[in-house]
């Protein structure tokens, strides 16, 4: 039977199955399954996942087992013409006569857009990473959406989301690319405003939609810059034209181009994948996304959709190969983002933030991996997408079920110390943050590391300086990640218990439904990367993807894509460790985030009259809010309610003098990092570091003044101008039809004769006419 | 005479007759002189295809007047039902009694006032007076020739 | 006699439908009752079609496989048939087979029009008026041609007296059968001019402006003479400028089945007609004449459309609608005079006649509509009436808003497709600088027809308002019979299937009109010599 399905078959079922689940669920959901609409949705995603593991397994089978490097594998199912223009373009030859076959002979180009489906190895990693994450969280979604007025709605989304999302990274043509490329954001759109009626919700989705637009008009221009170029928007080669990324290319026989145009046609690529994969400066609306149902967090803005921006890459690799300053770029904005994202997520209290920018930051260490443009970096990235996938998702799967105990309470300032109350909960957010802070030996250390090693790696290959200066970049990002995963950790788990009153009598472990998707997914987040890594397999099978086999040709036949390093591996872990220690040290019995922060980024360790003074009595939450209410301000300092800090848990209070030195310099190398970075910001005194962290460092504020505020009045103006220039003019021009009219139905006076005679007048006139006018 | 000149002549007089249809159309108010004057224009129209015809020497024109002729019939026909009921239903035969039909805020058009008619009295239409019959010997119809 | 035993099959269908007219008519005065004659009235309109079938010649070719590929004269000679004064070529045939669409649809939409005893005389008289337009248009003889206009003309008399026993009915009959006659003396007037300069009654001899023997009185200015004198009659029946005054009184006076048969009846005949004679294969391009039909068309499309403007009654409105229509066709006969022989001028009359297809359809599904929603005593008047119609009534509200954005030419419609067909070769005409043709003006021609389209939107729309975002004050009883309603609802569901899949109509025009630029020689129809008073024509083909 296994035998029996063809691969032709799978790739049409592996969308298809959930197309149909959506178009079920939107049809008998709302009347007929109602409080049953999961099933067409979770059959149809577990048949699916089902289906792209045989794939793969498939797939697996027909690769070259001779393992020679350098050799891309594909095969494309077209199904039918979508659409076709003949001869619809002539190029001329100064458009780039290497990149065109057919201006040889002059012959005008067909535009043609084939619906194909296609797959090789990166295809089959997606879909299996989609399509099995998607499965447990549709499971997971049963128990989080139980008793929401829009159950089928939300099942009927997740499905057409997959779908979109699963022809996203199967289909072989850029139009088609563009075309679930923007599914997928209307999903996301969609879902983001599941609650529409919460205001917050309703303008989340339009944020993330608006954004992606400018992305989008990038990824747009690209695909034109890209037609012009190359003659064809079709990845494989068709009949007649040679594809973009198709085997005539790779065989040399047609070049890439390089250049301006081909830099320009990378840079906006790049655009689009900054929209969708929410790297800076675009990368606002993720965390406002937050809002929609936390099981869409997990599915689309952790794990899947935006991956697509670095699938996209992955795919365009050889584009950027050929134009190495994008690739440049590509790695700056991803590092840079990787850092920001970082920084901001050191001082959130909202636990989806947080794990949202802990994303956004980890997008960033792909795109820097990408940004490397070399076998090994490619593969780093990919690898990191994919652990990342696993671990995110439950990262935030394990939140939700937090918000679902709590009430939908997800300030962590408001509650604390769960570990008992959610023990399976507990154990998985472990596994989850432990794999995202690259703690050995699970899979975020991996991956990691893989893309340090590439970076590193760089680094010596070119002795180029800003790769040295990426590498301190990117270690310094997983010191940051490690510090605010376990910040957050040890803020919900750990300390005092302490529960909203929201939660009522909800807080408890979640059910079942709920948490047999966590231990699954813990178990993937723990093995994935030392099963797939410790052998490169990961590495050696994705290098059978065609875009990817230049590469690996041009790496020679050593075969390992990113080496093992040491000295890399040791340094990240013990960067990591130290993350996790110091976010022990602030949070861990008792919290002196605030005080400790205060003195740091104030500068109190150069001033010794500002040594802080009440360490313990500060309460994060009221001394937050003062900190940012009043910038420049001292905290105010209140007594909390004293339930929190028991007077027992001061027994654990050790002195500054054990772990002082440790810390104050770790301090100060924080300090020196923020002060680098907020140094225009930071001399003039307006606000203290942490304000710039809590708020984000002001990006969307910078928007507001520079992007959102002039557009406005703009509108207001043309909107002034329009009732008053363009409307005067119109309702003037537009009252002269009818005054016409009203003198022309004078002669309508129900007179035969008059009627005759205006005949024959007209008669004459239009003779006279004619007649004067042709001489 | 020439034929190009005969052609002329009854060109002229085809036109004439036209002519003078067109104009009793546009200025007459009765709505049966109105069609007879159409009437008039139709032979006008007859008079110039025949004078075509036997010009060109070709049956064509002829032909065609034939059936110009049938159709006229057909519609004085209908033309006189119509006129009968309008009659009927208006009280007079002046078209300028229907103009109920126009624009909704435009006047009727009236050149001249429709002079007032003597309702006291039924007028109908009446044959003239037949008189007498005229005297003539009864062996003068034996002389007449059978038409 | 072969030939006419030919002629005689040939003429099947137009014969049928008046031996079927006649039987109903006279069959009613003995057996008035409704349901047995419409049933009968589409019998014969079925078998009309059945026979035409039987004469092959698909309008619409089979889909090719290419989709796009339009078969540009790819009709050939052979296919041509010339029954005595009849010819039936492309364009006859794709008028036949739309004249029975055209007879179905009206049959079927006047169920319950009319009062009972008089129910046969009206559906004879549509009969009737349909086999008139059949032979209109496979008329190639002015004696032919004259019959299949009087065809349309006289029972549209009856028919409109026909309507509703009131004032109303009665001056509006008046009115329409004075001008008409008026029209049809001028239109004859002209005719013997044009048998007179040319000396044939053969229409391609006619349009050819063949002088043999040359005309002695002036040889162009005669012909010159007839042909406007011919297009100025004909203007009556497209309700065009010189003539059009008539269209609102008559339309508002008489019923919605009647205004429906009157704004698409003798506009589709006045077309053919014009086609028939303007555009024969061997036409020259005579400046005087496209200058005229440009004015034509600015002037009518400019009236009707401001004039519609005012307009609170819906019959009214809808007839100076259907005056601005018959301006937009006039834009492709004009291009066509303009650009004859070359392949702009033929997609100025295929735009016409595409334009006349969708535009009867549209306009025949909006008067069925309203025909459907008038009460047994009263039509429809103000377009006040129409308010609230969205809730009470949405299929037929749905159909009329679907058919007014199709007439004010809103894209994903076929009225789309008309005007841009119709746009798009005026904007080809005013680029191609052919035969001496002083191209800007069909830019001054396109501007004003997009003008005029955007000034029709207004009105148009403020029906679709009225219908849908207004609430109504009175209840009507909609009385009309589901045959009208369903009428409606067919032509919307139409218009949208052209609109999203024109392909098949415009082939189907465009193969309509290849027949007549097609390069051969003109047939020659001669009348055998007067003197053996043998009639039967001759056909040949030097």
């Amino acid at each position: 039977m296994f035998e029996a399905i063809s691969l032709r078959t799978l790739l049409i079922l592996i969308p298809a199955l959930p197309l149909s689940g959506a178009i079920l669920t939107a049809i008998f959901g709302p009347a007929i399954l109602r409080r049953q609409s999961h099933w067409p949705t979770v059959l149809g995603l577990a048949a699916s996942c089902i289906c792209s593991l045989m794939l793969a397994v498939k797939w697996q089978g027909q690769l070259p087992q001779d393992g020679k490097a350098g050799q891309g594998v594909e095969e494309v199912v077209t199904l039918w013409e979508w659409v076709g223009i003949p001869q619809a373009y002539a190029p001329s030859p100064a458009t780039g006569l290497a990149a065109i076959a057919a201006t040889e002979n002059h012959a005008p180009l067909d535009f043609r857009i084939d619906v194909s489906l296609r797959i090789d190895t990166l295809t089959a990693t997606m879909l299996v990473m989609v399509t099995l994450i998607s499965t447990l969280v549709a499971v997971y979604s049963v128990g989080y959406m139980h008793g929401d007025e829009g159950y089928w709605r939300f099942f009927s989304y997740l499905s057409l989301f997959v779908f979109s999302m699963t022809m996203l990274v199967t289909v072989s043509n850029f139009v088609m690319l563009y075309v679930f490329w923007e599914g997928v954001g209307v999903c996301s759109y969609l879902l983001i405003g599941f609650w529409y009626r919460n205001p917050a919700a309703a303008a989340a989705g339009k944020k993330a939609f608006l954004v992606n637009r400018v992305g989008d008009f990038g990824f747009a221009l690209a695909l034109f810059l890209m037609w012009m170029t190359y003659g064809s928007l079709s990845f494989h080669d068709t009949d007649t034209v040679a594809g973009v990324l198709g085997a005539r290319r790779f065989a040399g026989e047609l070049s890439f181009v390089g250049g301006g145009v081909g830099t320009a046609i990378c840079l906006l690529l790049m655009a689009g994948a900054c929209g969708k994969s929410a790297q800076f400066p675009l990368h606002v609306w993720l965390p406002d996304a937050m809002e929609g149902p936390t099981p869409v967090s997990a599915l689309i803005h952790a794990a899947t959709m935006v991956t697509a921006g670095v699938y996209m890459i992955a795919r365009c690799m050889p584009l950027f190969v050929a134009a190495p300053q994008a690739a440049w770029v590509v790695a700056w904005i991803g590092a840079g983002t990787a850092l920001m994202a970082g920084l901001i997520a050191l001082t959130q209290f909202d636990l989806k933030r947080v794990l949202a920018y802990s994303t956004v930051s980890q997008l960033g260490y792909m795109f820097l991996a990408l940004g490397m443009a070399t076998l090994g970096g490619v593969t780093a990235g990919m690898f990191h997408l994919f652990t990342h996938a696993f671990f995110k998702a439950l990262l935030f799967l394990g939140a939700g079920s937090v918000m679902h105990a709590m009430g939908n309470v997800i300030d962590m300032r408001r509650f604390g110390g769960l570990r008992h109350r959610l023990p399976i909960t507990h154990a998985t957010f472990a596994i989850g943050c432990l794999a995202l802070a690259g703690i050995f030996p699970l899979s975020g250390f991996w991956s990691k590391d893989a893309i340090l090693a590439a970076v590193h790696d760089q680094a010596h290959a070119t002795g180029a300086s800003s790769y040295r200066v990426l590498y301190g970049m990117a270690m310094g990002t997983a010191f940051l990640t490690a510090f605010y995963t376990f910040r957050a950790f040890f803020m919900t788990f750990y300390g005092p218990q302490r529960i909203p009153e929201e939660a009522g009598h909800h807080a408890h472990e979640s059910p079942k439904v709920m948490w047999i998707p966590l231990v699954v997914l813990a178990l993937f987040a723990a093995l994935v990367g030392p099963m797939l890594e410790w052998t490169h397999a990961f590495a050696h099978w994705l290098q059978y993807t065609p875009s990817l086999a230049m590469m690996a040709q041009a790496a020679g036949a050593t075969g390992a894509p990113a080496a093992f390093h040491w000295d890399v591996a040791v340094t990240s872990t013990a960067v990591a460790v130290a993350g996790v220690a110091l976010a022990a040290f602030l949070y861990l019995g008792h919290r002196r985030e605030v005080a400790a922060l205060q003195y740091v980024f104030r500068f109190g360790w150069m001033n010794p009259s500002e040594a802080p003074s009440d360490w313990e009595s500060a309460s994060p939450h009221a001394a937050a809010v003062a900190n940012v209410t009043r910038p420049g301000g001292h905290p105010t300092v209140t007594g909390h309610c004293p339930s929190d800090h028991p007077s027992g848990s001061h027994g654990h209070e050790h002195g500054p003098g054990l772990l002082a030195l440790p810390a104050r310099l770790l301090k100060a190398v924080g300090c020196g990092l923020w002060s680098l970075l907020t140094l225009p910001l930071w001399l003039g005194q307006f606000v203290s570091p942490y304000q710039m962290s809590h708020s984000k460092f002001f990006v969307d504020e910078i928007y507001d003044v520079l992007i959102v505020g002039p557009l406005r009045g703009l509108a207001h103006i043309s909107y002034v101008l329009d009732r008053v220039l363009v409307d005067g003019l119109v309702n003037g021009v537009g009252g002269l039809p009818v005054r016409l009219g009203g003198w022309l139905r004078k002669s309508q006076r129900g007179f035969v004769s008059l009627y005759g005679l205006l005949t024959v007048v007209g008669m004459v006139l239009v003779v006279v006419v004619s007649f004067w006018w042709g001489v | 005479m020439s034929d190009t000149a005969i052609l002329q002549n009854h060109l002229f007089v085809g036109a004439v007759l036209f002519a003078l249809g067109l104009i009793g159309f546009l200025v007459r108010r009765n709505v049966i002189v109105m069609f007879l004057c159409v009437e008039l224009m139709l032979q006008g129209v007859a008079l110039s295809l025949v004078s075509w015809s036997r010009y060109h020497g070709d049956w064509g024109g002829q032909m065609l007047v034939i059936f110009i002729i049938t159709v006229a019939a057909c519609e004085a026909a209908l033309g006189l039902a119509l006129v009968w009921i309008m009659a009927q239903r208006g009280g007079s035969l002046d078209i300028a009694i229907w103009q109920t039909l126009r624009e909704r805020d435009q006047a009727p058009y009236t050149d001249r006032e429709v002079p007032e008619e003597d309702r006291s009295v039924e007028d109908w239409p009446q044959l003239t007076p037949a008189g007498v019959e005229p005297v003539h010997p009864r062996e003068e119809d034996m002389y007449r020739s059978h038409v | 006699m072969p030939t006419s035993l030919d002629m005689l099959f040939r003429m099947t269908p137009e014969i049928l439908l008046i031996v079927g007219a006649v039987w109903i008519i006279v069959g009613n005065a003995f057996a008035p009752q409704r349901a047995g004659w419409w049933v009968m009235a589409l019998a014969t309109v079925a078998m009309a079609g059945w026979a035409l079938a039987q004469q092959g010649m698909p309008v619409v070719p089979a889909p090719s496989t290419g989709g796009e590929s339009v078969h540009v004269g790819s009709a050939d000679a052979d296919s041509v048939v010339v029954a005595g004064l009849a010819i039936h070529d492309e364009l006859a045939q794709a008028i036949r087979w739309f004249a029975i669409v055209l007879a179905f649809l009206l049959v079927v939409m006047a169920s319950r029009a009319g009062a009972e005893s008089l129910f046969g005389e009206q559906l004879g008289s549509i009969l009737l008026i349909l086999a008139g337009i059949m032979i209109a248009a496979s008329a190639t003889n002015l004696v032919l041609l004259f019959l299949g206009l009087e065809l349309v003309s006289i029972p549209t008399y009856i028919l409109l007296f026909l309507g509703r026993a009131n004032r109303q009915s009665l001056e509006a009959t008046a009115k329409y059968f004075l001008l008409s006659i008026l029209a049809s003396a001028v239109m004859l007037y002209g005719f013997s001019f044009l048998y007179g300069s040319t000396g044939s009654m053969d229409l391609s001899r006619i349009s050819a402006n063949v002088r043999e023997p040359a005309s002695p009185l002036g040889a162009g200015g005669i012909w010159t003479m007839g042909m406007v004198l011919v297009l100025l009659g004909l203007s009556f029946k497209l309700g065009s400028f010189p003539a059009h005054f008539y269209a609102p009184d008559v339309y508002e006076g008489t019923t919605s089945v009647n205004a429906a048969l009157l704004a698409v009846a003798p506009k589709v005949a006045g077309i053919v007609a014009l086609v028939r004679l303007f555009l024969m294969n061997s036409m020259e391009v005579h400046p005087f004449l496209w200058h005229m039909f440009l004015l034509l068309a600015l002037a009518t499309m400019t009236i009707g459309n401001v004039c519609a403007l005012w307009q609170n009654n819906i019959r009214r409105l809808l007839a100076y609608s259907s005056i601005a229509h018959a301006g937009y066709m006039l834009i492709g006969l004009a291009v066509a005079l303009a650009m004859w022989k070359t392949s702009t001028g033929l997609q100025g009359a295929s735009a016409t006649l595409f334009y006349l297809v969708v535009y009867a359809i549209a306009v025949l599904g909006t008067f069925a509509g309203l025909a459907y929603l008038a009460s047994a005593r009263d039509e429809i008047q103000d377009v006040e009436q129409l308010a609230g119609m969205g809730r009470s009534y949405p299929v037929v509200a749905g159909a009329l808003g679907l058919l007014m954005f199709s007439l004010s030419g809103i894209p994903p419609l076929a009225g789309f497709w008309g005007k841009l067909g119709l746009f798009a070769s005026a904007v080809e005409a005013a680029g191609v600088s052919a035969a001496g043709v002083r191209s800007p003006w069909f830019l001054v021609l396109v501007v004003g027809g997009a003008l005029n389209a955007a000034i029709a939107a207004a009105y148009y729309l403020r029906i679709v308002r009225t219908l849908f975002f207004r609430s109504g004050t009175q209840q009507l009883a909609p009385e009309g019979g589901s045959g009208a309603r369903n009428v409606a609802v067919f032509a919307a569901l139409l218009t949208l299937a052209v609109g999203i899949l024109p392909g098949p109509l415009l082939v189907a025009t465009r193969n309509a009109t290849c027949g007549l630029n097609r390069d051969r020689a003109p047939l020659m129809v001669t009348a055998a010599p007067v003197s053996s008073g043998h009639q039967d024509s001759i056909v040949t083909r030097p």
